[in-house]
């Protein structure tokens, strides 16, 4: 029996309300004016125990199919293995998490339950797509200032640093 | 002649929904409260004696709990008046955005991020939302207005009403947190012990509540608005409060329950600093 992970990155059919209230903050109240979008998916890394990679993959389309733990079909669309590329904009993906991590053992119990899918591990985070013009030079210090880690009223949103830990992907 | 009330500003954001509650009980008070919008104008905002951040969800606590709120224009009045010395209450919600702008504990007047209310957890577990009746008691009650006249021996029940409310402190002033005033998760009989249930959602040294440095600021995630009436407190809890219900509740329906007097501290503080700021 071989392990193969899936990541998904889950994203709201409809405008997310989160992702357009933190991109209005930034630029709006915090003045953060070399940000040009933003974007939110809940990305779901996915370790399941199966015989076969076809077998694992049949898996995890039951787990999708017969499921709304991981993707609510009805509001929620994902992309598989790799996030979404742009062209029109530069753009960079920020993994936030908890620093206690994510705890699976119930979701992995109800899978189990619910479709007989055994998982070795499942793993959540949340990745916000920061988009900005070709113009821009990135600038690692900055956005980690500005837009991630807050720090005061004025600098940084996305994450908590008391808590919870970034990386880009 | 007659005292001047106490005018104070209960701010609505978009998502507040303990607001009138909350007004109910400074009237109950004394105070004069008006429920002001967060967009209201820097004028406008800035008249008040002293500001109430009500329980809620600013903005569907979208983010993180009152981290969107805390960008806002008018948090500029509410750092104002914390450094004039006007009294602050964050309740639940209000707690969240407190903590988010810096406003507790606020050690050297920096108003930087060193509190947050995490997602709630038992032990290692998350546990969601959280709806019940909790006990508390005080951690130098005196060195904050809202909670003078309490006691270290007072245990006092109260209603928690949170999904992420697990105080959790910087390292670096961990230690310095403990000479603040405090309301602390215990036992029915006191007792501070660490585990759920009695600390309901997993925080640090029990935390329920924080005052900051300087003692006019307090943070509080669970709702003293729904303790200030006897009425308010269920029967069942096996506490003094409930007891005093069954025996007073027929005789006065309005009879003050046990965080009435949280807000009458509120009152006769800004009375007292209005009369001092008059005399200089």
């Amino acid at each position: 029996m071989t392990k193969e992970k899936f990541t998904l990155f889950t994203y709201l059919k409809n405008p997310d309300l989160h992702a357009i209230s933190a991109f209005e903050a930034l630029t709006t109240l915090c003045k953060v004016d070399f940000l040009k979008g933003l974007k939110k998916y809940t990305v779901w890394e996915i370790d399941i125990n199966a015989s076969s990679t076809h077998n694992k993959q049949q898996q995890l389309d039951t787990i999708l199919d017969t499921t709304y733990y991981i993707v609510n079909p009805n509001k929620e669309a994902y992309h598989f293995n790799v996030p979404p590329s742009s062209q029109s904009f530069k753009q960079m993906f920020l993994r936030v998490e908890s620093k206690d991590g994510f705890d699976d053992e119930t979701l992995r119990h109800q899978i189990a339950k619910k479709c007989s899918v055994s998982c070795e591990k499942i793993n959540k985070y949340i990745a916000w797509e920061l988009l900005f013009d070709h113009s821009y030079t990135i600038n690692i210090e900055q956005i980690l200032k500005e837009i991630c880690h807050t720090t005061s009223r004025e600098k940084g949103l996305l994450v908590n640093p008391i808590y919870e830990k970034c990386s880009f992907i | 002649m007659t005292k001047e009330k106490a005018k104070i500003a209960i701010i609505q954001f978009p998502g507040s929904n303990c607001e009138y509650e909350t007004q109910n009980s400074c009237i109950a008070a004394g105070l004069d409260a008006d429920i002001i919008r967060w967009n209201s104008s820097k004028s406008a905002a800035d008249q008040y004696d002293g500001y109430i951040l009500p329980g809620g969800f600013s903005y569907q606590d979208r983010v993180r709990a009152g981290a969107i709120a805390a960008k806002l224009p008018i948090v500029s009045i509410l750092e104002k008046a914390s450094n004039d010395g006007k009294p602050i209450l964050g309740i639940c919600n209000g707690c969240q955005i407190l903590a988010e702008i810096g406003l507790i504990p606020n050690l050297h007047n920096q108003l930087k991020l060193s509190v947050a209310l995490a997602p709630n957890k038992k032990e290692t577990k998350d546990i969601g939302f959280i709806c019940d009746w909790v006990y508390v008691k005080f951690q130098h009650p005196e060195k904050n207005i809202f909670t003078q006249s309490f006691t270290e021996n007072d245990v006092i029940p109260i209603q928690i009403n949170h999904g992420e409310g697990r105080f959790i402190i910087s390292e670096n002033i961990a230690e310095q947190i403990n000479t603040l005033s405090q309301i602390n998760y215990c036992s029915s009989s006191g007792n501070i012990i660490s585990e759920f249930p009695v600390n309901p959602n997993g925080s640090m040294f029990n935390i329920a509540g924080l005052s900051n440095a300087a003692g006019n600021v307090l943070a509080m995630m669970p709702h003293p608005e729904r303790g200030t009436y006897l009425k308010q407190i269920p029967s069942w809890l096996d506490n003094q409060w409930s007891h005093k219900k069954d025996t007073e509740f027929n005789q006065d329906i309005t009879a003050p329950g046990p965080w009435h007097q949280l807000f009458v501290n509120m009152k006769h503080y800004i009375q007292t600093h209005k009369k001092r700021v008059v005399a200089s």
